[in-house]
């Protein structure tokens, strides 16, 4: 009952203070900005997609009617042959898209670290250039989108800092603190009250900014995310509602608990986080992917000029079945067979220089996360970045659903040009379906 | 006023408080700036021997045709500068790694950013990190009672009684203030000169001599607002509160916002629709690789006329080499004209955020900083544009070479030897002379100036409201 | 030279200083009596300069406080309820600070000097005023006001909170100061301390000087028991 009284008390002394009131809508607009600004992104990812999908339609609406008109290709371009499996496979467009999640609207993430879209073809890698981040102002991008997750992160715990910075210190400065003790009988249930009002008051703001962003977007499509969202949001409120707690405990006025509660959150929000960032950068100095372009001129000459014996039997090695083939038996097709197949040798060769490279992003990542518990600040953005399917990780799928995609593109083109397969239009249409799967 | 600065000071120095937290931001700021200095020497050892490694591929060539060479490429790396450990600017979020070959002016990639999952928010450990966010805090918690303190306590009353003149006594605690921002300041850059005494240019100590003075500046700005405040509030918890209010809008806040806004102001095309309006101008210019191209068709029959001669095999020439040229000449101009549009739109919206400085003087203040310490987009968009010059460069001698170096149409088993490929100069980063770049900037120390300005006519006016009692 | 001539004051409408007339003159120590809010302290801000009368005039050494605050503050000193000093600085070291911000520049021996004349013991003056009492504070600030040679002493309840021996050691100061020519007006509370240190005293009751008397013409009792009854009318 007393916890009730104290509870509904901290109501007025809450609408009695413009200040309060002033700084919480502050953090409203900064939400509600927040959340259009993660709708933007999502919008305008999904209309690119949209607008790429079409734009893939129209590519092979033009290759059809090649068929239809018994033509070869475009006039201008001779050398191309849709009917072989080579430049029909050439021909079909592939996109493949990191299509934003809905969740997107609460936190931004790396999104604009990477691209979002990427047009398969034989010698394509997931590190190539197109896979560039959107065209965009690196000043903008390096102080970042000031999405909800940033204003959750980074502003709420100055909004929890507003909100309880003068719990027992303005009653001790004005006198009554004793009388205060006298009466609750314990300092710390009557400090806790006061710290819980405010910690359900900002609970039932997140929860209502999450609805509205859930209208921007369709949120509640993606399995439990809201929920889960919502989680990490309640934990990292409460872990900041901890620490202010302790302060305001222990604390003696106003002033010094004022400084104590910004110097904590300057630890955790600049200075921990800036030690780790280049502690990392020391440790594991930016790849300049020196294996990537060694594999693309050293080793691409290396295979164009070996031996064909050693030639056959890597393809054979890679693809046995083609050791069966006619083309393998007859010493003049399987020249031009031979000449299409190299991309894949050079495939293979691209998946091993990657996946060098992305051991030692792994390597940089997991040293990253050894520092999360005393780096919560990243550790709850992390968190919220795999939420949001906008972490690293969610890329590396995306990087290797590429790569799949451009294995899976040259073993089709490499059997059917061993089995001398003739491309017509149903075949055509098949490695449409095949190869966007 | 030198007696009231003096005291000022003997406060700072005999507080135990005070002077544990200089000494912890200290040992921090000289921890920022090993590491800084560090991190820029290890990152110039990878870019040294990245470069040294592609080169060494190049100048190996035995022998190739000078147009194969142009598709073989080459690569070039983002170069690290020596004032990058100060201020990093967006070099964490710009590629590292740029492919120059023919036909094609391919995108900078591998950014620091994608290798990695996130970190910071607000960058690394590095000094403008604490000088622009930790320092002006550091300095709102020195001034924040510096005279309501003197008033709560009656002091004031015997201060003014003993000579003193109330904007003597608010001039000289800003004053003391701000000597110690200026002190923090000094400290970190007297470290780095020292650091880096052997490699210091002129360029360089042109440019560390106006990041200095945008910093101070900045820091007069925030100790004369928060003394102000103590000043004219009657207690200092307001003045600590409504500094911090202006610190938080200053620094997180408006700087985020403005940016997002300058970048819906002036859109920038997607990467798909700049890549296709470039494929479609190109689409209109001649093919290199297409000798049935109607363009190139109409350049050979121009070439025949000119020598004088009635068949390709005649011309005393390459025309392939000729032709690609040609080729590349029109892609060039294709990519200046969407480039160029892309560098204006960029342009545009520095402009707008620079104009930010007018409500918010952590604008002017991060701009000059980044840009003094070429690291801003602007240097980088510089860095990109030698890059282009330099494989227009680099191209042409290799099309040259096809075209006039002995050989004959449609040979294109004609190879050059080693000797032709080791001539070629390798690219080599010319560092912006802040000279040439530094009206950029004028609006941003303008502003800065006109903020102290201002801040000095409202504390002359506002001091004669100031009640003693 | 003390002088308010028909001097009123309001604050925000409210009257705290109505028709006031004073007078003290060299060598001569003033006791206001009054209750809180009587305007013993309106009285005080005004000699000092920092507050201007509605009407009529203040004068310090016959130069009027309104026009000419700066040079009237020159002739005084001023002995708060409180003496807040820096408390990272020794009293020698306040002593030193204050001065030279009046332009007056002391060897360490003068200032010493003053602060054992002001009663300060010599091993206090090199402490940080931090670890001083009230009493001491007030001995500082007092030498302040006295190495400034200030012709007019303005004292804000200057006994209240002092122990008894502190409280009598700066009654024999004031004493001294007057008899040195200094001018004193003393605002206080203490009836008894200023019926004991003060040549005169005045009753002052909402803002009006409701009674002026010479404290050899009462005893203490008799002050009170006056004091009391212009309380309860």
């Amino acid at each position: 009952m007393r916890s009730l009284s104290i509870f509904i008390y901290e109501w007025k002394h809450f609408v009695s203070s413009p200040f309060k009131i002033i700084a919480l809508l502050l953090f409203l607009i900064a939400s509600i900005y927040g959340l259009h600004n993660g709708a933007d992104l999502y919008m305008q990812q999904s209309n690119e997609i949209e607008r790429l999908n079409q734009k893939a339609k129209e590519e092979k609406e033009t290759i059809l009617s090649y068929f239809d008109k018994s033509e070869k290709g475009p006039k201008n371009r001779p050398w191309v042959d849709v009917t072989t499996p080579f430049w029909s496979i050439w021909y079909t467009p592939t996109y493949h898209f990191k299509k934003p999640s809905p969740t997107i609207v609460y936190n931004i993430g790396q999104a604009e670290q990477y691209g979002f879209y990427k047009k398969i073809g034989m010698y394509s890698s997931p590190y190539d250039a197109d896979m560039a981040k959107e065209i965009a102002n690196p000043e903008r991008i390096q102080s970042g989108t000031l999405d909800f997750s940033f204003v959750v992160l980074f502003l709420m715990p100055l909004l929890l800092l507003v909100l309880l910075y003068n719990i027992k210190g303005s009653e001790a400065e004005q006198g009554f603190l004793p009388l205060i003790f006298v009466q609750t009988g314990s300092k710390n249930w009557w400090i806790l009250s006061r710290t819980v009002f405010y910690t359900i008051l900002l609970l039932f703001s997140l929860l209502g900014l999450m609805l509205y962003g859930a209208t921007l977007t369709k949120v509640f499509e993606v399995d439990n995310a809201f929920w889960t969202i919502f989680l990490h949001l309640t934990i990292y409120l409460v872990f900041w509602v901890v620490l202010y707690f302790l302060i305001l405990k222990y604390g003696k006025n106003i002033i010094s608990n004022t400084l104590q509660m910004i110097g904590i959150w300057l630890l955790f929000a600049f200075i921990i986080p800036a030690v780790v960032h280049q502690w990392i950068s020391i440790e594991k100095p930016t790849n300049l992917m020196i294996d990537l372009i060694d594999i693309k001129r050293d080793k691409t000459d290396e295979i164009y000029e070996q031996s064909n014996t050693d030639t056959d039997n890597q393809i054979f090695n890679l693809y046995p079945s083609l050791k069966q083939t006619k083309t393998a038996q007859d010493t003049i097709a399987i020249k031009e067979a031979r000449n299409d197949s190299r991309i894949a040798l050079i495939n293979v060769a691209m998946k091993n220089a990657i996946s060098k490279l992305e051991e030692d992003n792994l390597t940089k990542n997991e040293l990253i996360s050894k520092t999360y518990w005393l780096n919560p600040l990243t550790y709850f953005q992390n968190k919220l970045n795999h939420s949001s399917k906008t972490h690293y990780d969610d890329y590396q799928t995306y990087r290797n659903d590429i790569q799949n995609l451009v294995d899976k593109r040259i073993k089709i083109m490499v059997s059917d040009i061993w089995n001398n397969v003739k491309v017509d239009k149903t075949k055509y249409l098949e490695y449409n379906k095949t190869l966007n799967k | 006023m030198l007696q009231i600065i003096k005291n000022e000071w003997r406060f700072l120095i005999r507080s135990r408080i005070f002077l544990g937290i200089s000494i912890a931001f200290i040992s921090i700021l000289l921890v920022s700036v090993f590491l800084g200095n560090y991190q820029t020497r290890k990152q110039e050892q990878t870019h040294k021997s990245a470069k040294d490694h592609v080169r060494q591929q190049w100048v190996s060539i035995d022998e190739m045709n000078p147009h194969s060479a142009a598709h073989y490429g080459t690569y070039v790396f983002k170069p690290t500068n020596l004032l990058n450990s100060l201020d990093e600017g967006v070099n964490s979020v710009t590629g590292n790694v740029l492919r120059v070959e023919g036909h094609v002016q391919n995108e900078i990639v591998h950014s620091e950013a994608s290798q990695m999952q996130a970190i910071s928010r607000f960058g690394k450990l590095k000094p403008s990190l604490l000088l622009q966010y930790i320092v002006p805090l550091l300095l709102i918690f020195l001034a924040f009672n510096s005279v309501s303190d003197e008033k709560q306590s009656g002091r004031l009353k015997l201060l003014v009684l003993q000579g003193a003149k109330p904007l003597q006594i608010i001039l000289s605690k800003i004053l003391s203030v701000w000597l110690y921002g200026m002190m923090l300041l000094t400290f970190v850059l007297s470290v780095y000169s020292i650091l880096n005494f052997q490699s210091l240019t002129t360029d360089i100590l042109t440019r560390t001599g106006l990041f200095f003075l945008s910093y101070t500046l900045y820091y007069f700005i925030i100790s004369a607002i928060t003394v102000y405040f103590s000043a004219r509030w009657q207690n200092a918890t307001l003045a600590l509160t409504s500094m911090l209010g202006i610190w938080i809008i200053w620094t997180i806040f408006l700087p985020n916002i403005l940016m997002s806004s300058a970048e819906k102001w002036h859109p920038l095309p997607s990467r798909n629709q700049f890549q296709s309006a470039m494929k479609e101008d190109r689409s209109k210019g001649l093919d290199g690789h297409n000798p049935k191209d109607k363009r190139a068709i109409a350049l050979k029959e121009k070439v025949l006329k000119e020598y004088g001669v009635d068949s390709l095999s005649q011309l005393p020439i390459n025309f392939d080499g000729m032709r690609m040229q040609a080729d590349e000449e029109y892609g060039n101009s294709v990519w200046d004209k969407h480039f160029g549009n892309n560098r204006k739109i960029l342009r545009k919206q520095k402009q707008s955020f620079q104009l930010g400085g007018i409500v918010n003087p952590f604008i002017s203040l991060q701009n000059s900083s980044m840009g003094f310490m070429a690291s801003d987009n602007l240097h980088h968009q510089e860095f990109l544009l030698q890059v282009e010059n330099y494989r227009r460069f680099f191209i042409k001698t290799l099309n040259d070479k096809q075209t006039f170096g002995g050989s004959k149409t449609g040979n294109w088993r004609w190879k050059e030897d080693n000797a032709f490929f080791k001539s070629i100069p390798d690219f080599n980063y010319k560092p912006t002379q802040v000279s040439v770049i530094l009206s950029n900037y004028l609006l941003d120390l303008a502003l800065l100036i006109l903020w102290s300005i201002i801040v000095i006519v409202i504390i002359y006016f506002g001091t004669k409201k100031i009640q003693i009692v | 030279m003390i002088q308010l001539q028909n001097v009123s004051k309001s604050f925000k409408g409210s009257l705290a200083i109505k028709n006031l007339n004073l007078e003290v003159q060299k060598g001569e120590i003033l006791g206001l009596l009054g209750a809180n809010g009587a305007g013993k302290s309106t009285t005080i801000n005004m000699l000092l300069g920092f507050l201007n009368p509605d009407s009529g005039e203040v004068y310090i050494n016959d130069i009027d406080t309104n026009h000419n605050s700066q040079e009237t503050r020159k002739l005084i000193g001023y002995i708060p309820e409180n003496v807040n000093l820096y408390p990272y600085l020794s009293g020698l070291e306040n002593l030193d600070y204050f001065c030279k911000l009046a332009g007056l520049k002391y060897s360490k021996n003068e200032l010493e000097n003053y602060l054992t004349i002001c009663g300060l013991e010599n091993k206090a003056h090199v402490k940080k005023v931090s670890g001083y009492s009230k009493g001491m504070r007030q001995k500082v600030g007092i030498a302040i006001a006295y190495a400034k040679k200030a012709k007019v002493y303005l004292l804000d309840e200057p006994a209240s909170g002092l122990d008894p021996l502190a409280s009598n050691e700066l009654s024999i100061l004031l004493k001294k100061l007057a008899s040195e020519g200094a001018t004193i007006l003393m605002a206080s509370h203490d009836i008894f301390r200023v019926r004991e240190v003060c040549n005169r005293i005045g009753i002052l009751k909402n803002g009006v000087l409701v009674k002026e008397l010479y404290s050899k013409d009462v005893s203490a009792n008799e002050l009170e028991t006056l004091y009391l009854q212009f309380m309860q009318n």
